[in-house]
Parts: structure tokens; sequence; C-alpha cells
């Protein structure tokens, strides 16, 4: 009896397995053969709108041949109009055009519509075209969806306003800031990457939004945002305002905008710049050394001499590679540092050294008028062989020219191997 | 005594009955799990921001890690499909573990390398750095030459010598597509939860034509059984085995071949485990034991879009080397993070995954070869009837089957990378092919590693590589 029961029992699994697995064959099969349909299908269509809308949109009639173009919503010619014009939109070629047909076929309405589906996916499927369509009319339809409380959601509609760069897309996120970063709604990183899209047009906004807001993850993403956009004196105003900022997230980032490329430091950025060499946090002393890297002074130069030997790898190696920016204001410093007995410090200056080229620079004054700058010269240029940092010299004794140098170096090697 | 034994031969009957369905039952769960997944996934990836996140400066540098040992045949063609990526900014490390033949020799010549002197920090102990080496050409380019000591080794002076935060590991005789970095990096980018390590899609690269050793010329299936095999299971594994438990947090196996790590966290985890023949699935162990630790949240994700294609064993010495290696990195990783097991401190890691690990996986082999003997010895002492036996092996045959066919379908709704129609025939073939007689000598090799463990015998197996194929499908 029992025995019956395990077998009847087996049987109805074997039935079972043997139709899921016939199952997910035919599936495999009929699947593999409609789809394969649909994208012949597709490729055609593409093929004939292609030129179609191209010579439609050239001829500049466009309302005369829409029609041609008009189809039912979801078929397959409609899909194939549709990533037609996604690829003019996506090589920039006549855009004016294209986002006025995307409006005048229907596309803009439908995925409008789309916006209220249920489906998670099938609505942010739906931001994303609009997004990518470009029709600044779909913003006032976006914006209200930056309060829902779907990150998924919310990730997508920022990306998307921020393809559309319209002013009342921005506003809308700088506003909504404390919501979408507070409550980590959108990923910092994802923020920073949409906001980047509105380029020099946003800082108006980023800039003017600090004066209410104190929240130095937000003020630090939106120096963030400043240092990548184009430079611009507002940005800048607003960094050396933050220079003194308690938080060492906001200093940080406050430095790297007046760090950023383009900025001349003026006076008054750079004595509150150089304090924050000593900051107790590391990161702010990084971002500090970074930004002073263009004060070619010899009162730079001393600051940076003590950060050669600060506790952090990275701080020293910054500090090294400002140092061989300074030029001749350097060699003292790196003098009395690679004298010292900190292994750790002296490596990531010879490393730098030799990464920046600045061995060269150092090798070429072993033939100096100066005897005192060819004496410092020569001296760094031996304590890095004795570090094992060689590679300059040796190639210079292959490659250099200068006998006077070669000589000079010859010398140095011979003595090195003496360690 | 013969009552005895008919009683035990009984009881293991009904065990062999029990284990079995829970097993299938789990395999059915994430089967399921996976299907939704993979599915919500493809949808999620028409709008993902892979774009954006490429021409952001906000994008991390990744360094790429190849440890090469005696891989003069494939080094070069690794290196340039490394370099080959489309990311931001990222390095390749590749760092040559003591080769004995011309690998170091032939990367220099081929990328005009020169040595250069670098600082090297050990932040984790590796064994002597001989030399660095790099070039004007390809300036994303590093080599580093080391004694030997073992691939775990080898990628823990790969880390020491990045300068990235995250790095991302790759076998030398593999080839990643030109978008996989970028994918493999978006839920880091795209997380409100840390992402400590994730993983892509390996595939199998025998068969497929290479173009200029960097692109995918051309998919096909190779000729040789063997691979088709591995086709089909490489399939099952990655997209409904690791999706499944990806859908869980619960992750304990990414592939070392292709997977990306923040390296600070490994760094303080103690880095890759010299002494283990599966540095990666131990390292991800030993991960979820850190962050499980220090209480704070993290993420150890697998997604099924980015892929990187590897060769693999051709003939059934190197595969069982490989497979030997595989299970006894799996014993070695539980047992060294043992101390995780059913404490509920670990959550699931420790109160379902280990378990699962540890009465599934580890001793399923055993379990499995025993069960063949005891069901014959049922069936020869009478308390197992002819009917019976069949439809048990009919039902553990079939079950098999459904589960090749389903990996074989998932691919199908998903990647197709398999184009033509006697690929989709040829892999559903293999599928039920593969559970007479490849799936048992699995089971061997896997029981083997038992023994190997339980007599001490740990050393690492290697795996010899041929070279893939290039436009006009030779090997080279």
């Amino acid at each position: 009896m029992h025995d019956n029961v395990m077998i009847i029992f087996i049987t109805i699994a074997i039935v079972t397995i043997t139709l899921l697995t016939a199952a997910l064959l035919l599936a495999s099969i009929v699947r593999r053969g409609w789809r394969g349909r649909m994208h012949r299908q597709l490729d055609d269509l593409r093929k004939t709108y292609r030129d179609g809308v191209r010579t439609a949109i050239a001829s500049g009639d466009i309302a005369n041949n829409e029609k041609k173009f008009r189809f039912k919503p979801g078929s397959r010619a409609w899909q194939a109009v549709e990533e037609v014009l996604q690829e003019l939109m996506a090589a920039k070629r006549q855009t004016g055009e294209v986002k006025a047909l995307f409006h005048r076929l229907g596309y803009v309405d439908y995925y409008e519509n789309r916006l209220g589906h249920r489906n998670v996916l099938a609505r942010a499927s739906a931001i994303d075209k609009l997004g990518k369509m470009g029709c600044l009319l779909s913003t006032s339809r976006l914006v209200p969806l930056l309060d829902t409380n779907n990150p998924e959601i919310l990730s997508v509609t920022v990306r998307a306003l921020s393809r559309l760069r319209s002013k009342e897309g921005l506003v809308a996120i700088i506003v909504r800031l404390p919501n979408l970063l507070g409550k980590s709604l959108v990923t910092r990183k994802a923020m920073e990457t949409a906001l980047l899209n509105f380029g020099g047009e946003a800082i108006p906004y980023l800039t003017d939004y600090r004066e209410d807001q104190s929240d130095p993850w937000i003020l630090s993403c939106i120096l963030e945002i400043l240092s990548l956009l184009p430079p611009d004196p507002r940005s800048l105003s607003l960094a050396i305002k933050y220079l003194g900022s308690a938080h060492p997230e906001v200093r940080s980032k406050a430095l790297k905008v007046i760090g950023s490329d383009g900025y001349a430091i003026p006076s008054q950025a750079a004595d509150l710049t150089l304090p924050l060499l000593n900051d107790p946090v590391w990161f702010v002393r990084l971002q500090a050394v970074k930004s002073v890297r263009e004060l070619t002074r010899e009162s730079t130069a001393k600051v940076l001499e003590k950060l050669l030997f600060d506790e952090n790898w990275r701080v020293r190696s910054e500090a090294a590679l400002a140092l061989t920016r300074i030029g001749s204001f350097a060699v003292d410093v790196f003098y009395n540092a690679l004298k010292t007995k900190d292994v750790y410090a002296k490596e990531s200056i010879c490393e730098e050294i030799e990464k920046t080229l600045f061995s060269d620079w150092l090798i070429m004054h072993l033939s100096d008028d100066d005897k005192t700058l060819r004496a410092k010269c020569y001296e760094i240029l031996r304590l890095m062989h004795v570090l094992g940092f060689s590679i300059p010299l040796t190639a210079y004794m292959q490659t250099g020219e200068d006998e006077r140098v070669k000589q000079a170096v010859r010398h140095l090697l011979a003595s090195g191997a003496d360690r | 005594m013969r009552e005895a034994v008919i009683t035990f031969i009984l009881g293991f009957n009904y065990f062999i009955g029990a284990y079995f369905g829970v097993m299938n039952t789990i395999y059915a769960c994430l089967l399921v799990m996976s299907l939704f997944a993979i599915l919500r996934h493809i949808q999620r990836i028409k709008y993902a921001p892979i774009g954006d996140f490429h021409a952001s400066l906000q994008t991390p540098p990744v360094s790429i890690l190849i440890p090469v040992h005696n891989e003069v045949n494939v080094v070069c063609k690794s290196v340039r499909a490394a370099l080959a990526c489309d990311y931001p900014l990222f390095e390749v490390i590749v760092i040559n573990d003591g080769s004995q033949d011309d690998t170091l020799k032939t990367v220099i010549e081929k990328f005009r390398l020169k040595k250069i002197d670098r600082v090297y920090r050990e932040f984790l102990e590796t064994e002597t750095v001989k030399g660095f080496y790099a070039g004007e050409e390809t300036p994303n380019l590093l080599v580093i030459d080391k004694v030997q000591g073992g691939k775990s080794d080898a990628l823990n002076c790969g880390i020491n010598a990045s300068r990235s935060p995250y790095f991302c590991s790759v076998d030398a005789d593999s080839l990643l597509e030109i978008d996989a970095l970028i994918r493999i990096m978006a839920p880091v980018l795209d997380s409100h939860v840390p992402v400590v390590a994730c993983g892509g899609v390996v595939r199998v690269l025998n068969g497929v034509i290479v173009r200029d050793d960097v692109t995918i010329q051309e998919i096909e299936l190779p000729k040789n059984r063997l691979v088709l095999f591995q086709i089909v299971e490489y399939l099952r594994g990655f997209l409904f085995g690791r999706v499944g438990w990806d859908a869980l947090n619960s992750l304990l196996i990414l592939s070392g071949t292709f997977s990306m790590f923040h390296k600070q966290t490994v760094i303080d985890s103690g880095g890759f485990s010299v002494g283990n023949v599966s540095e990666d699935m131990e390292l991800i162990v030993r991960l979820h034991r850190h962050k499980r630790r220090q209480g704070k949240p993290y993420r150890i994700r697998f997604i099924s879009d980015p892929i990187c294609w590897t060769e693999v064993p051709i003939n059934f010495k190197m595969l069982a080397r490989q497979r030997r290696r595989w299970h006894l990195g799996l014993i070695q990783s539980i047992f060294e993070n043992s101390e995780m097991l059913l404490r509920p401190r670990y959550g699931i890691i420790g109160m379902v995954v280990m378990p699962y690990y540890i009465f599934f996986e580890v001793i399923g082999p055993l379990i499995e070869v025993t069960g063949y003997f005891v069901v014959a010895l049922s069936y020869a002492v009478g308390i197992l009837s002819i009917k019976f036996l069949i439809l048990f092996l009919i039902l553990a045959i079939l079950y098999g089957v459904f589960l090749s066919t389903a990996g074989v379908f998932l691919e199908e709704i998903t990647y197709r990378r398999y184009p033509r129609w006697r690929h989709l025939f040829v892999l559903l073939l293999y599928g039920v092919f593969e559970n007479f007689g490849y799936r048992q000598i699995n089971s061997f090799w896997r029981l083997q590693a038992i023994v190997n463990f339980l007599t001490g015998r740990t050393h690492w197996e290697h795996v010899q590589h041929k070279g893939r194929r290039d436009e006009k499908g030779e090997h080279r």
C-alpha cells in the first residue's frame, strides 16, 4: 500500500516535470521563432523609414509628410519610426525637427499617458523615453514625479529632467535636494552625474541654493558639481565662503572648486587655502595640496615640506607632486627631505620626482653654473639612486648628449654603488 | 544482523528521497526567483544610466588585475582585450607570478615596456616584487614581475600596486566584453547601500571567433563535446544559480574570472587567502563575515549583463583538475569560515546559506555517489522493486534535464548570445545528454576533492590553456 502511494507520487512528479520541461522547450523554440520574425520586420521597417524621415525633415515640410509616419501606438511600424527618430536624436542631427516629430506623431502623448501606469518598470521606461525625446513640454509632467518615494522612479526622473535641460526641471531638482539626497532616494553619484548635464546654466541655481540650506552633504554635493562645471566667479565666491566650514567634506569640496582648472586663485583664497594644509582631516589636506599646486611661491614650498612627512601616503605623494611643479624652490625642500630617515616619505618623493620628469630637470642642472644648485641636484639624484630610483640616470647615460652631465652621472652611479 | 542492514538501507533510501526532494525544491525556488529577477533586470537595462556613467567624471577609477603564470599563449590577447575596455578611467595591472616561460618577455616586447621605479606598499603581505614595467604607448598598463606565490598572492600584489578604489580580477585566459567594466560598476554607482563586490557572467570562449584579440566577431559552438556540456553548465550556474542567490542578498560565490571588489574592504578583510585553492569564493565568504561583524549595511551583487568570455578545459584530465580544485576550494572556504555557521549574528549567511552549502554542495557528491550504491544494494536485497527503482532514476534524470533546459530557456529569453537555430537545439540536446554520464563523472571528481581534503592533499592543480581562436579559426 505504502509502496503504491510512493509510486503514484513519483509518477505524478515525473509527469509534472516532463510537462514543465516540454513547456520550456516549446517556449524556447516558439519564442526564438517569434522574436526572429519580429526583428526581421523591424529591420526592414527601420530601413524603409530611415530614408523617409530624413527626406521629410530635409524637405522642411514636416506637416505634409507626417501622415506617412503616423501609426497605431505599439505597432511595429510605430516602434520602427520611434527608433529612427531616436537614432537622429542620438546623432544630434536636426534635433529641433525630430523633437517636433516626436510630438506630432503622438509619441510624447503616448509616453506621458504611461506615466500613470501601475507597473514601475513601465513608468520608469516612459520617463526615460520622454527624457530622450527632449520635449521641454514634458517637464511639467515629470516634475511631480520627483515627489514620489520610489528610488527607481526618482533616479530615472532626475536623469530625464537633466536631459531635457529646462530651467524648470533644474529648479525642481535643486529645491528637492534635501529630500532626494537626505533620504538617500537618489544616490549622490547619480545626482552629480545628472546635474552635470545641465552644464553652466546650473551654476546660478546651485550657488543661490546655499542661502537657506545648512546640510553639509548637500552643500558638498553642490560644491562637487560646481568644481566640475566651467569656471565661474559665483562658484569661486561660494567656495571661498565655505573654506571655513566646520564639516571636512564641505571644506574639501570647496578646495576642489578653488583648485579646478581655469581659476586664477585670488590672494584672498590663497590665504584661506594655505592654513588648510594643516587641517586635521587627511582628505582636506590632500585637496588643499591639490589646490595650491599652482601657487608657485617659496612660502608654499615651505608649507608643503612638512606634508612630505604626512601620516597619509596620498598626502605625501601629492605634496611631492606639487613641489615638483614649483621648480627651483623645491630643490632645497627635496634636498632636506631626502636627508631624513623616513623611508616611506623618501620613496614617495623619489617616485613623484621621477614620474613628473623633475628628475630630468635635476639631471640637466648637473652642469649648471651655480655651484650650490649643481651640488644639491647631484645629492638629490644620488640619494634617489641609493633608494633604487636610478632609471632616469641610466636612461641619460644611453641617450643624453651633454658630456659634462654624462660625466657627473657616471660618477654618481659609481658612487651610489657604494651605498 | 541482516535485519539491521536492511533497516539501515531502508532508512538511507528515505533519507535520499527527502534529500533529493529538499534540494530540488530549493533549486526550483531559485529558478523562479531568477526568472523574475532576470526579466526585471532586462527591462531595467533599457533605461540604465550606463551612458551617463560612461561620460561622467564621477565614475570611480578601476584597476583590472590579471595574474599570469606561464600564460605565454594567451597573455597578450587578454591584455589587449582589457586595454580595449570602454571605461572613463582605468588601469590594467598584469602580475607575472614567477612564470618560467616567456610570459614576461612577450608582454614587454609586445607593448614596448620599460622597467620603471615605483613605490610599492605592502598593505597585504606578498612574495618579493622583482620589478615594474610600463610604457609610453599604453600609459594605463603596468606589469609587475614577482616571485611565484600563487594566484592569491599575485592578486594581493596587484591590490598593493593598484591606486584605484575598486579593482576587477580577470583571468589570463579571458576576454572582457568592451562594456563589461562599466556595466559591472553600475550597481556600485546606483546603489544606496555600499556594494563591496560584484560579479558578472562568465561564458565559454571556446569556439567563439575573436577579431583583433578584442572583439567577439562570431559566436559559434565548439565541436568538442566536453566544452558543449560546460556551456550548458555555465548557463545554468550563472543565469539561475547566482541570480537567485543575489535576489536573497546571499551570494557566496562570485567567479574570480570576472569580479569587481572595493579595494579597501578587501584590504581590511585581509586580502585573498594564499592557502586556499579557490581564493575567489573564500574572499566572498570572508567579506560577508567581515561586514556582518561590523554590523554595517553592504551588498555583494551578481548581475547578468556584464560578460566575460573564458576558455574552459577541453579534455577530461584538465576538467577533472579544475572541478576537484573548485570543490576543494569550496570545502576550504566553508571550513575556514565555519564560525559563521548557525550563528544568528551572521544572518541569512550563517543560518541558511552556509548550512545549505555544507549539506547540499559540499557533501552532495558523497550522498549522490553513496546513493547509487545503496539504491542498487536495496534492489539486490529485495527491499526495492524494479518499478520503483526505474521510476526514481527517471525522476532524478528528468529533473536534471529540466534544470538544464531552464538554463537554456533563461538564456533564450534574455541575452540570446547563441544566435542560430542550430545553437539552440544543440544546447537543448546537450542539456539532456549531460545527465547521462557527465553529471555523474562530475560528482566523482567532487568526491575525489572531498577525499583529497580529508587526506590533506590540498595543492593547486594547474589547468593549461590552449589559446583562443582568431578570425581564421586557428589556435594561436
